[in-house]
């Protein structure tokens, strides 16, 4: 999990980082597990997620937790235009929703079609050997199957 | 002397391809269709395909055969491929923003997926590859990165085109910066700027 240096707020989602802790830090902490008070901080007001980057105990000064093995910072560019990096698993087309695809560009162009759909079924295109010329329509609408 | 010239342009001759298969790659909504129908219409006389504001508006390969560049009284023949944008994510609803009822643009999103993955199966196939970049956008993507490195990969020769540069956030500066080492040429595929440049380029690296 990552907690706001600043604040020590719990950030449980990218998109949360990526826009920055309500009390204006960009700065967040990545921690294995649970932080020794046990307690889960939701997302909130500075106020409400509790004392500032005190509440870390790792007996060490904020200047030094960078150093620790268990912490790692993690700066987020003011921008936050990030590119959107897709990398999947065994597919390397996945179909979130109905008209919604992520592209895993990588695994396409060293693997053969893997497609997963919507309720988690897996499609896999198998490379023939008369497959090695110039793509073929055939081929094409093959894909076309896959992806519909 | 005169007699290795004439061997060499003889030996030229014979050994080289019928054509050229020229692939236009890059994002969506860049300017490839742009640059191609600039292409057609300046060697050929009439345009390859339709262009939209809309993205993934081209979802299958388009080609043209036997496009024939003169530079320098050399003649190159080209098979000009105008390729799908290629993404990363494809979302129905982006295109719902441009007024399309939400059965057509799934049925676009499938479309340009389908798209993509062709562009990507066509790599095999490209003798040679103009990656075109938005000058006026960060050229540090997964789809540029990821399609320069695999044209590299197969040592596709790559000509980098910057394009929109009648456009005044238009940084080029950047794109260099971001693939310093492959021949560049700035242009505009929409006013045409710069395209003599772009087809000495093309004449140089592939003749």
């Amino acid at each position: 999990m990552h907690r706001c240096m600043r604040c020590g707020r719990t950030v449980e989602t990218l998109e949360e980082m990526d826009s920055g802790c309500a009390c204006g830090s960009k700065v967040f902490v990545y921690t294995k597990g649970n932080i020794n008070d046990g307690e889960t901080l939701r997302a909130g007001t500075p106020k409400e997620a509790g004392p500032p980057a005190a509440r870390f105990a790792f007996g060490k000064s904020a200047a030094n937790r960078s150093d620790l093995p268990e912490a790692r910072a993690v700066t987020v560019p003011a921008a936050s235009k990030q590119p959107h990096i897709v990398v999947l698993d065994i597919e390397n087309v996945r179909m979130l929703e109905k008209g919604v695809f992520e592209v895993d560009l990588g695994a396409l162009l060293t693997k053969p079609l893997v497609l997963k759909d919507d309720e988690e079924v897996y499609h896999v295109r198998l490379p023939l050997a008369k497959d090695s010329g110039e793509p073929k329509k055939t081929g094409a609408e093959e894909d076309e199957d896959a992806v519909a | 002397m005169v007699l290795k010239k004439l061997m060499r342009w003889l030996k030229r001759l014979f050994s080289r391809k019928k054509a050229i298969s020229l692939g236009l790659y890059g994002s969506t909504n860049v300017g490839k269709t742009t640059l191609a129908n600039r292409i057609c219409m300046d060697l050929m006389g009439e345009p390859l395909g339709a262009v939209s504001k809309i993205p993934h508006e081209t979802r299958v390969v388009q080609k043209k055969e036997q496009v024939v560049l003169n530079v320098n009284g050399m003649n190159l023949s080209m098979n000009l491929l105008d390729m799908p944008g290629v993404a990363v994510k494809v979302d129905y609803r982006d295109f719902m923003d441009y007024g399309l009822s939400a059965e057509e643009a799934k049925r676009r999103s499938r479309e340009a997926t389908k798209g993509i993955i062709e562009a990507i199966r066509w790599l095999e196939n490209v003798d040679a590859a103009l990656v075109v970049i938005d000058a006026c956008e960060d050229p540090y993507t997964q789809v540029n990165i990821t399609i320069m490195g695999n044209l590299e990969a197969r040592n596709i020769p790559v000509i980098l085109v910057a394009n929109k540069i009648d456009l005044t956030s238009a940084n080029t500066q950047r794109v260099r910066d971001a693939f310093p080492q492959y021949p560049l040429v700035e242009i505009s595929a929409i006013t045409g700027e710069n395209m003599p440049k772009l087809y000495e380029e093309i004449a140089s690296r592939l003749y």
